[in-house]
């Protein structure tokens, strides 16, 4: 892997051998020159970041050093940052400037995390590569082909040491995959979603993408936590401090049938060695079964465009954000500046909301919706009865997200891996377990029971020890 | 034709907690545009709603007093409709899970009105119009606000039993102390249903809706209007049409706001960024405990226990404030109808004059002993209304206040004797036609005792002593 992981910043940063200082200019530098190529970045704060770099160094400088001192990290544009730009990725927000810290910016400063900058998403985390309104990011292992998450690309190619990134339907996971990084997309609850600009408060999360799970175990442990700001985050302790042990021996790892069913030759054998790796290292594979899967995708769809007509719908061009000057009325401005604000992917969710809310709609769509999202859990329970991981791809195709397909229903397939542990709330994480022909990451997607976020991450570190000498690095 | 009116209310009372619905903004009337608002207020992308227990308990509270059953398990859901006024574009509301069902006031002619539900919501901001520089302004201060929806069933047949249902209820809110109930300021609105069938009919008519009736009277004159425009509609054999209307107070009518086909589909759903409220039966219980006397049982009590005229009970309990003070004025001198009195006659004009009508500058101890110098002869009638006047814009006890102004009869009884002795004798011709059955002289004799003795003697005493002198 290139550049420094949090645990070699952190030997560096704590025995003097670089100072907070230099490290931030290294990552600002590496940002402005290889952000452009990758468009990882929308916005490079690099007179904040020195400036937080000196309080780190003064922290480090008394001794005071907690884990994320010093350590360069960048941030996904859907967190707001107070007085940082933070655009969403969208043209309705290519202005805004938050006048509050979310939860986790917060929390990153108290350790004396250096924030780099913003990183580039699809537009409100909805849609394809394409959506964002600062073009699509690129995958660093081949810079032809898009990846949705600027976060991933900017900690592959090693534009920051780790990222925060915020998820929904499995962002988190498929962007780390593309990218060959590691993501978590954590137990619903576990981190304060306050001052994240979500479209689904019910599906958004806050995770962590790095570049080894060991990192991601460190994130986690510095944002994770009950909010009193966030009535749907809840406290619970996860054993981060033991997750170095990572003994495998005699875990059952259930391997999901519908999922490998429909996966390519390519992809399904890059599981079938993964699962052959966690054998070997004292696991019982099993085959389990998920029947309720087929429905996920069109629950998800459902859910999340419906909650983002409603969250949606504070975006009036009053306030912040773009206003467009067409329109005599409230009524009329409202039309233009909703109509010019959003992109295409946005206003088909939009409409596709509104019609499963609308009256008589409810009970056909959006409560059934809901009622898939319970049974989903329940299943999901059962099978964490046997098992104590599970184990699927990330997506039936792998690395090329670029090629969009002919219908947007046909686009949203790639997510249907993904959308059922967003749809239970499951902490689940991706790390890359192969390689395809043209030399792109493929990941393997680890599924933990509510809550068993380290032992994930655990599960996760022992594959990679096997892993890392087949490692191949990105093209950028 | 005759017709039968079929009149549902829907109240809107804003509750008086200390800090906003879903956020920890203060909340209170007036106040300097947008100085209690934050992120959550103006709807800034990212802020959460979190909300606020002393409002739940507050809706709980409302429920017991309008006799509802309260919901162990109650939830939130987004009511959504662009309006500048309201920034997030949806109102937080309960839709599907409210908090309180099922409840009834009954009114003073037996009529049972039943409430359907009371669920908690938000108020919206307020738009501030600038016709000088054509501009609307927001104001957020009241963005967030806790509120009721109070609904009734269509129980109700009479612009008056409209009228008295939303009186009981804004005074039965405030004895809960959880609204000040004030309709001038906004703290308490009334929307009105209203249809006409044929006198008898099983068959509901079409009904308008009237929009935010901002006092008592307008919900009178409103209802009253409506029943003639929809009975002139239906006797030229036309039809209502559905719609939502507002009442025009200068000119005493209702106008057209938007018809059916215009209204909006809101498109509830449960609030994902809020988790289902539960309540335990204890903690349902343990409010219940602390639920005041309600004012119609306190009216019972003053005309039946303390023999109070209708009127003056009445008076009495129309606040809590004045009604707590008479029980703790009586419970230390039990004279009920000179209290009652002191209260409906001279207490009421000081609080008409000087608009102070709680936080009294004295104690109730302070006003039994009031009342008692009265009738003990220490006080004379008007100088009571001279020290109650002192009491009330300065505080101070009666006994200094009395002394100070010089207003202490000094009933001397040894001259009372003389003067009486010296009077019986005077006027002998008098006092035989008085024992002759002429009562009306008494008074002359009473006068002529007066003159001796002057002032500094209680009329009550002079009254008391000639009485068993003349017998």
């Amino acid at each position: 892997m290139q550049g420094y992981t949090i645990r070699q910043a952190r030997a560096l940063l704590d025995k003097g051998k670089i100072g907070a200082a230099e490290l931030t200019r290294y990552y600002l530098e590496r940002a402005a020159k290889l952000s452009p190529k990758l468009n990882a970045y929308i916005t490079i704060a690099a007179a904040e970041a020195e400036k937080e770099a000196l309080r780190a160094q003064a922290m480090l400088d008394s001794g005071n050093q907690k884990p994320l001192t010093g350590i360069p990290i960048a941030i996904s544009d859907n967190i707001s940052t107070k007085g940082m730009l933070t655009t969403c990725g969208s043209r309705m927000l290519y202005n805004y400037k938050p006048v509050f810290d979310a939860t986790v910016i917060e929390k990153l400063k108290e350790q004396g995390a250096v924030i780099l900058g913003k990183t580039n998403i699809s537009e409100f985390c909805l849609g394809d590569n394409a959506s964002s309104f600062f073009g699509a990011p690129a995958n660093p292992y081949n810079v032809d082909k898009s990846t949705s998450s600027g976060a991933a690309a900017a900690v592959c190619a090693d534009l920051a040491v780790c990222a925060i990134s915020a998820d929904i339907g499995g962002s988190i996971v498929q962007s780390a995959s593309l990218c060959g990084v590691v993501g978590i997309q954590p137990t619903y609850g576990a981190v304060s979603r306050y001052g994240m600009i979500s479209s689904a408060p019910s599906l958004s999360q806050i995770g962590a993408i790095a570049k080894d799970a060991q990192d991601c175990v460190a994130l986690l442990s510095a944002i994770a936590g009950k909010d009193m700001r966030d009535m749907t985050s809840i406290g619970y302790k996860s054993d981060f401090a033991n997750v170095k042990e990572c003994n495998l021996q005699g875990k059952t790892i259930g391997i999901i049938t519908e999922y490998i069913a429909q996966a390519s030759a390519e992809v399904k054998a890059a599981i079938e060695n993964t699962a052959q790796t966690f054998k070997e290292l004292g696991c019982n594979i099993v085959q389990v079964s998920l029947p309720s899967a087929k429905y996920a995708l069109s629950a998800y769809y459902i859910i999340s465009s419906a909650e983002a007509t409603s969250s949606f719908a504070l975006y009036d061009g009053i306030r912040f954000g773009y206003r467009s000057k067409e329109g005599d009325t409230f009524e009329q401005n409202l039309w233009h500046t909703r109509g010019e604000g959003f992109g295409e992917e946005v206003k088909r969710r939009l409409l596709l909301g509104v019609f499963a809310l609308g009256s008589g709609n409810y009970e056909k769509y959006y409560y059934k919706a809901k009622l898939v999202k319970e049974k989903l859990k329940a299943e999901f329970n059962a099978i964490f009865n046997t098992c104590d991981f599970l184990l699927c791809p990330v997506a039936a195709e792998q690395g090329d997200n670029t090629a969009r397909s002919a219908t947007s229903v046909q686009n949203w397939q790639a997510s249907a891996f993904t959308v059922a542990q967003n749809l239970a709330g499951l902490p689940c994480a991706s790390t890359a377990c192969g390689y395809s022909k043209e030399g792109m990451p493929i990941g393997a997607q680890l599924i933990a029971p509510h809550f068993a976020d380290a032992k994930l991450l655990a599960c996760a570190t022992a594959f990679e020890q096997v892993f890392a000498s087949k490692r191949k690095e990105a093209a950028v | 034709m005759r017709y039968d009116v079929v009149i549902g209310l829907e109240i809107h009372a804003e509750l008086s907690t200390k800090t906003k619905i879903f956020c920890s903004c203060e909340q209170y009337f007036g106040g300097e545009q947008n100085t209690r608002c934050c992120a959550g207020c103006a709807a800034l992308p990212g802020a959460l709603p979190v909300f606020n227990k002393q409002a739940i308990t507050y809706a709980v509270k409302a429920g017991l007093a309008l006799d509802c059953g309260i919901s162990l398990e109650s939830a939130f859901d987004r009511k959504n409709y662009f309006y500048p006024d309201l920034p997030k574009a949806y109102q937080i509301s309960q839709f599907y899970k409210p908090i309180c069902v099922n409840g009834k006031v009954i009114l003073s002619d037996n009529t049972t009105v039943r409430v359907n539900r009371i669920h908690l919501e938000e108020d919206a901001g307020k738009l501030i119009h600038d016709d000088y520089h054509g501009v609307s302004l927001a104001d957020y201060n009241r963005s967030s606000v806790p509120l009721i929806e109070i609904v009734t069933e269509p129980d109700i047949s009479s612009a008056e039993q409209a009228r008295e249902f939303a009186e009981i209820v804004a005074n039965r809110l405030r004895y809960a102390e959880v609204c000040d109930a004030k309709m001038e300021e906004g703290s308490l609105r009334c929307d009105v249903n209203i249809s006409l069938k044929p006198s008898g009919s099983p068959i509901l008519g079409t009904r308008a809706e009237i929009k935010n009736l901002n006092s008592f009277k307008s919900i009178v004159r409103a209802i009253e209007y409506e029943i003639e425009r929809q009975s002139e509609l239906l006797d030229a054999g036309k039809k209502v049409v559905q719609e939502t209307r507002r009442f025009n107070e200068n000119h005493g009518r209702t106008i057209a706001m938007r018809s059916k086909e215009e209204a909006q589909d809101y498109r509830y759903f449960p609030d994902p960024d809020i988790p289902t409220i539960l309540i335990e039966q204890a903690e349902v219980d343990k409010i219940a405990s602390t639920m005041p006397e309600l004012p119609e049982a306190r009216l019972a009590r003053y005309i039946n226990e303390y023999n109070l005229p209708e009127a003056a009970a009445k008076i009495i309990i129309t606040s809590k404030y004045l009604s707590d003070f008479y029980d703790s004025t009586v419970a230390i001198y039990n004279n009920y109808s000179e209290i009652a009195n002191l209260f409906v006659v001279e207490l009421f004009r000081l609080i008409n004059d000087y608009q102070i009508d709680k936080d009294f500058k004295f104690t109730p101890k302070e006003l039994a002993r009031l009342a008692e110098m009265l009738d003990k002869g220490t006080l004379t009638r008007a100088a009571q209304k001279t020290v109650l006047e002192i009491m009330y814009t300065c505080g101070g006890t009666p006994d200094n206040i009395a002394k100070q102004e010089n207003l202490i009869l000094e009933n001397d009884l040894e001259a009372l004797e003389q003067a009486i002795k010296q009077v019986l004798s005077e006027y002998q011709k008098a006092v035989q036609e008085y024992k002759d059955g002429s009562l009306k002289v008494f008074g002359f004799l009473m006068g002529q005792v007066s003159r001796i003795v002057g002032k500094s003697t209680s009329p009550a005493i002079i009254k008391e002593k000639l009485t068993k002198a003349l017998e």
